[in-house]
């Protein structure tokens, strides 16, 4: 294997077993709360319907009337499942700042350790991108084997003829927030893992500006960060700028919004490994 | 050979290196002493590319500083660089994994010999312990040159006696080695070169033996000379 | 379990699930509802004009919800366009047409079909500036642009509106280089005018004011112009509504036709159609021809109406599909009428949304007038019904590619 790639492995194993605690909470997190939800919805609108017949002397037929069929869809459309997508994506924004501060925090500077490694500064730096992105990935994973157990549960317990016939892929692809999270349309899936790769990487560069200039540094930051979203939402002004909300197609607007960020991207690596070479401090 | 060339450092407004030029040669123990705040350390880290300098130049044999270098230059901070939940032993292996100049057979020499154990945990060590596992981590590298700083801070006596037992043995020999310290007697007769620091310039750069021998004066001597008078 | 078991395990946990979450939403997806065009009486040929997109709406999923883009007599799903595709996609099936050959002209003028008119040598644009500058909304400049289609060459004016102010242009008709222009506008007081403009695209004026104000001329405070897919008319139809029944908050419940006319763009004149005395009008107009029909609901029966002397000469009689196709109901709202009846190339197009209880679907008919018969009649449907499904099929514009012909 080659030297680089394989201190590269090493990095990124090593930082995903630093990860690995938290990461393993915010799981635990996930189907804990995915599991209430799945449990606890359903049997409310059973036990709603199964009150509604006895105290209305009803039929099944006319409790299911009055109160309708439940679906996958209302069981994953609750707090017990967008809370702990919430909690991961903060719990993940908390952790790409930390994952870098902590080497310089604590009574061990680990950041002398790491900083005089044989290995390219941005390994560090990328080791870093991948294991938070491979937090992304493995909630999204969690969340969608979440979804298919909580198929059979839901199914489990509402009885058949209350429950509408709606597959378990019919609920999640209705979903609003699973629409833009889970891989259902690619085009929105890369497009959206693709702006948050871009913003982690930017927040990576303010991390190490603050470090490399202090005080400095976050004013730097700051218009770093302010000129990145600013060149991002550019295109999205030319319209007002030519006095023509229709100078642009929509394809052309896209592709401009890419490009800056992919411009905003490359920047910020070659600025974050001008700051990893030359200026980081202990 | 480490060379330092008009190296200037400043901190906001305050200037702590103003034009330092020394060089280290291989199989010479060299020491950097001065009262605090002086810019010992900071000569040390600037060395090693962990901070930046504002002018001059730094070489390794003759070379910038690299990532490929970190495997021919070893720098032991005064405190504990590892991570505090490793045990001994993983942070051999950590080392391992990243230096090609680890040696096994040293780090396993060097354990025996500060009498560690691999499995405790970096957190349960006492100071003592905890430099020598610095020690440990970085004396076990083939490097050309090894820079230490405060190798005898805060620990007790009988610690510090056998740290010292390690710059006259087999593992500095042929080696460059870069020194600062505020304990200077237990090793001043170990000393080729002395450098001593004043107001962020060289103030003075001696053999400590020649001084002894020519005009009888010790380092502390040369020390209290200038800093008092 | 060495170093690396960590970080593979979890790679590919990863892998595993995303892409078998991937395949099986692929698979489970190959079922997309299938539409066609069914036809009940002629030949499904006739409907080739027909370009536009339909929209398959199922109740019971969402997922099986798609659109067809119908065009040259063929489906195409629409989802199947690359995502570059899809985003300059306008639900206008002219619009996309015209992105699509005059890309280059395109750019920076609205999306609204209304504001292009095209002929077989140019494609003319006329809109508002506010049209494209949605901050500018009390802006009185027209602009117009003339797209020669051979050279590729493009003329634009921009020209001042007078006697009214923020203009919605309803049509332009061509007779290059002469173009009508007809807008609806605000006066001083704010309520609706019905303005007509003349404009010589050879020598542009800066400033134009209107030729005929048509509330004022025909004393009616509410007009609206026959929906036209070719623009290139001599005589313009249009209807003046009087206002029916109030509710008990004085809004006025509904609407009915109180006469017919026709403006003619090359004597400036309008006359007034006469009404039958039994039965609804209809009025639909081509070149130099303008067709009255006597809307009786299973039939109707159609003369020709000459401006010049006035005189009804009749043509005919056809079967209609249903007593409702090709007569929407008169709505208010709207600035035009027949949205669901044409006269193309000598043809009658037809067209209505038919809803019964379980299902909705748009019904053609197109009526050849010089043979007075029914050449096509037929509708869109799906192919196969899914058990469970509700299923709404409809179309988002309905256009003819009168250059096609």
């Amino acid at each position: 294997m080659k030297k680089s790639l394989k201190s590269l492995l090493n990095l990124t194993a090593f930082e995903l077993d630093r990860m690995s605690k938290f990461l393993y909470i915010l799981i635990g997190i996930t189907l804990g709360a995915n599991l209430i939800g799945y449990i606890m919805t359903p049997m409310r609108h059973v036990s709603r319907l199964n009150e509604y017949m006895s105290t209305q002397s009803a039929t099944s037929q006319q409790a299911l009337d009055y109160y309708g069929t439940f679906t996958f869809y209302d069981a994953i459309n609750t707090l017990w499942i967008a809370g702990p997508i919430a909690l991961g994506v903060s719990g993940l924004l908390i952790y790409s700042l930390f994952i870098w501060y902590r080497e310089w925090m604590g009574k061990n500077t680990f950041a002398y350790r790491l900083l005089m490694l044989p290995v390219p500064r941005m390994q560090l730096f990328f080791s870093k991108l991948i294991v938070i992105y491979l937090g992304i990935f493995s909630l999204i994973a969690t969340q969608i084997s979440s979804l298919f157990i909580g198929f059979q549960i839901v199914s489990a317990i509402v009885p058949t003829e209350w429950f509408a016939d709606m597959s378990a892929l019919q609920a999640i692809q209705e979903n609003f927030l699973f629409y833009y999270l889970l891989p259902i349309d690619l085009m929105y899936f890369l497009m959206i893992n693709g702006i948050g790769l871009v913003f982690i990487v930017v927040l990576f560069t303010l991390i190490l500006m603050e470090r490399s200039f202090s005080v400095k540094g976050i004013v730097m930051g700051i218009m770093y960060g302010a000129s990145a979203l600013a060149l991002t939402l550019f295109p999205l002004f030319l319209t007002d700028i030519f006095q023509n909300q229709y100078i642009l197609y929509g394809s052309e607007t896209i592709m401009i919004v890419a490009s800056m960020l992919l411009v905003i991207a490359v920047t910020s690596l070659f600025v974050s490994r001008h700051l990893l070479n030359k200026k980081i401090t202990i | 050979m480490i060379e330092l060339k008009d190296v200037q450092k400043q901190f906001g407004r305050k200037k702590v290196l103003n034009g330092i030029s020394f060089t280290i040669e291989k199989g010479e123990i060299s020491c950097l002493v001065g009262v605090n705040g002086v810019g010992k350390t900071t000569i040390l880290n600037a060395i090693m590319n962990l901070t930046p300098i504002k002018k001059g130049t730094i070489t390794i044999d003759g070379e910038p500083l690299t990532p490929e270098l970190y495997n021919k230059i070893v720098f032991i901070p005064d405190a504990s660089i590892s991570l505090p939940h490793f045990t001994v032993q993983q942070s051999m292996d950590f080392m391992n994994d990243y230096y090609d100049t680890w040696n096994v057979k040293r780090a396993k020499d060097i354990v025996k010999f500060f009498r560690l154990n691999p499995s405790d945990k970096l957190r349960d060590l006492s100071k003592g312990n905890q430099a020598k596992v610095n020690l440990l981590l970085g004396l076990a590298l083939d490097v050309d040159y090894i820079l230490m700083d405060e190798p005898f801070s805060g620990i007790d006596i009988f610690t510090r006696e056998q740290i010292t037992e390690v710059f006259s043995s087999y593992l500095v020999e042929d080696r460059g080695v870069l020194i600062t310290t505020h304990e200077i007697n237990d090793i001043e007769h170990l000393l080729d070169k002395v450098i001593l620091l004043d107001e962020g310039t060289i103030y003075k750069e001696f053999n400590a033996e020649v001084m002894r021998e020519t005009e009888g004066k010790s380092v502390i001597d040369v020390m209290r000379e200038v800093y008092n008078g | 379990m060495t170093k690396y078991s960590k970080l593979i395990s979890i790679v590919a946990l990863c892998l595993i699930i995303l892409f078998g979450f991937s395949i099986y939403q692929a698979q489970a997806q190959s079922g997309a509802p299938e539409i066609e065009l069914v036809t009940e009486e002629g030949d499904s040929a006739e409907l080739d004009l027909l370009h536009t997109v339909a929209n398959i709406y199922d109740y019971a999923s969402y997922n099986r919800s798609t659109s067809y883009e119908f065009k040259n007599g063929e489906f195409e799903n629409i989802d199947n366009q690359s995502v570059i595709q899809r985003m300059d996609y306008t639900f206008s099936s002219a619009i996309n047409r015209y992105i699509e050959d005059y890309r280059s002209f395109m750019r920076g003028k609205t999306r609204v079909t209304d504001h292009f008119t095209e002929t077989d040598d140019y494609l003319l644009y006329t809109a508002m500036q506010s049209d494209v500058n949605w901050r500018q909304y009390e802006d009185n400049t027209l602009s117009i642009s003339v797209l020669d289609k051979e050279t590729g060459e493009e003329q634009a004016h921009e020209t001042l509106l007078t006697g009214g102010s923020y203009h919605t242009v309803i049509a332009a008709y061509v007779d290059y280089p002469s173009i009508t222009i007809v807008t609806q506008a605000a006066d001083e007081n704010l309520d609706t005018d019905w303005l007509i403009y003349s404009v010589d695209l050879t020598d542009p004026e800066e400033e134009l004011t209107p030729v005929i104000n048509l509330g004022l001329s025909v004393e009616s405070d509410n007009i609206q112009f026959s929906s036209s897919q070719t623009k290139t008319e001599r005589f313009i139809p249009f209807r003046s509504l009087l206002a029916g029944k109030t509710d008990e908050y004085g809004q006025v419940m509904d609407h009915t036709a109180s006469a017919y006319y026709v403006y003619d763009t090359q004597t400036q004149a309008v006359k007034e159609i006469p009404s039958f005395e039994e039965g609804q009008t209809v009025v639909l107009s081509e070149a130099e021809t303008i067709l009255v029909g006597n809307d009786l609901g299973e039939e109707i029966q159609w003369n020709e109406w000459t401006f010049d002397d006035e005189s009804l000469t009749e043509l005919g009689t056809t079967e209609m599909a249903t007593p409702t196709i090709g007569r929407i109901q008169v709505d208010y709202y709207n600035r035009t009428f027949n949205q669901g009846l044409h006269l193309v190339d000598h043809h009658i197009y037809a067209y209505e949304d038919d809803y019964s209880e379980d299902r909705s679907r748009p019904l053609f008919q197109v009526i050849d007038i010089d043979s007075m018969s029914t050449t096509f009649s037929g509708y869109f449907a799906l192919k196969e019904t899914p058990e469970g499904s509700q299923v709404e099929l409809s179309i988002y514009e309905y256009s003819l590619d009168h250059l096609q012909q």
